[in-house]
């Protein structure tokens, strides 16, 4: 017999009753709790939502007379403006993403949907992550040009600075290594998040793209 | 769920297990795994059972969940294997009206399928339950031809398996 038909005929007759539940055990796993890869995707994309708009509030507020001082508050209220509209925009995107999400769709829809939530949430991110960057050279910028507001905003927090020049040098460069290791370190820690969540689901619809074309 | 009778889904669902069993058979290495992955297609099938309509039969529906819920939403297995896929096979292999060779053969054969990439196994399980090329496409949204061109390629790597 040709070895396929055999194995089809043995898989046909292939039973598992002993491992059968009835319907009352079945009904007790029905209601057990799901961790599937979009529950978590869910979970994760709502915390980092919450997270970079968490880090705002935790901004200190007599940072905001810097900004007077350095008279970009309008700027700066305008970007908070136009950054607060993006975020509801991503959110409604996320959701949107998520909700189209069904597992009656097939096999390669269904990955192209969960892949296209997690993009929104990369794209959050990295959204995030250059606003930062860029408010933070932005003001660097500013704080270079006019140092004297640096100089009394740390002297309000930290006492007397004896060799300003010097002091302002290792500012700068402090602000730069911290800054360059954040923006790693982020990067790595999502790396690691969604590398190890979603590596089986790429390499399957890597898989079955190339069997779609 | 709201006006959706549980106990008739259970019925089905009881009815038509050895379905999901066979899925999670492939796609796992240990008992944990297995079970994990069984209660997570009940559970996907329980979730999405409002939004099937009838249009297709329960089985298809049963078979469209079941693998995506084992190719896409199912996280990885779990790291500490207490023994792999193949003893699973052999033990239902053991079950069966015994011919050493042909037990030997099918051994063989389902220990080359457990070695198969995720979409692989997907296109051999539908093949072993009958499905057509068109089925097969429609479910995994694959062409026709890439599913056979594939399929071919299969049968031809597991004959190998019996005629090294």
């Amino acid at each position: 017999m040709n070895p396929l038909e055999m194995l089809k005929k043995d898989w046909k007759t292939k039973n598992y009753g002993q491992d059968y539940l009835n319907s009352t055990q079945l009904g007790m796993l029905l209601h057990k709790r799901s961790s599937n890869i979009v529950k978590w995707l869910f979970i994760i994309g709502i915390a980092e939502f919450a997270f970079w708009n968490l880090l705002r509030f935790l901004m200190p507020e007599d940072y905001w007379n810097v900004y007077e001082s350095l008279h970009i508050q309008n700027a700066i209220l305008a970007f908070d403006i136009i950054n607060t509209l993006v975020l509801i925009f991503f959110l409604w995107m996320f959701y949107k993403n998520y909700r189209a999400i069904s597992v009656f769709d097939n096999s390669l829809m269904l990955m192209k949907k969960i892949l296209k939530t997690r993009r929104t949430i990369k794209i959050y991110v990295i959204y995030n992550l250059s606003v930062i960057a860029l408010g933070v050279i932005a003001v660097n910028i500013f704080l270079y040009f006019d140092q004297t507001v640096l100089i009394s905003y740390l002297e309000k927090n930290s006492g007397k600075i004896n060799d300003p020049e010097k002091f302002i040098k290792i500012y700068f460069i402090a602000q730069l290594v911290i800054g360059v290791l954040m923006l790693l370190l982020l990067g790595l820690f999502y790396r690691l998040i969604y590398g190890i969540l979603l590596k089986k689901l790429n390499q399957n619809y890597r898989e079955l793209k190339k069997l779609a074309s | 769920m709201k006006g959706i009778d549980e106990q008739e889904f259970l019925k089905i669902l009881e009815a038509n297990q050895n379905l999901v069993h066979k899925v999670c058979s492939l796609y796992t290495s240990d008992q944990a795994s297995r079970q994990d992955l069984f209660q997570e297609i009940c559970v996907q099938l329980w979730k999405s059972y409002s939004n099937f309509r009838g249009e297709s039969k329960f089985t298809t529906w049963m078979y469209r969940v079941a693998l995506n819920t084992a190719l896409s939403l199912h996280r990885k297995e779990k790291k500490f294997k207490q023994n792999t896929g193949i003893d699973f096979f052999i033990e239902k292999l053991e079950a069966t009206p015994y011919d050493p060779t042909e037990a030997e053969q099918l051994k063989l054969l389902y220990k080359a399928i457990h070695e198969l990439s995720d979409i692989d196994k997907a296109l051999v399980f539908l093949y072993l339950e009958d499905k057509n090329y068109k089925e097969i496409s429609e479910m995994m949204g694959i062409s026709e031809v890439n599913a056979r061109v594939k399929m071919n390629r299969i049968k031809k790597k597991l004959k190998t398996v019996l005629n090294p």
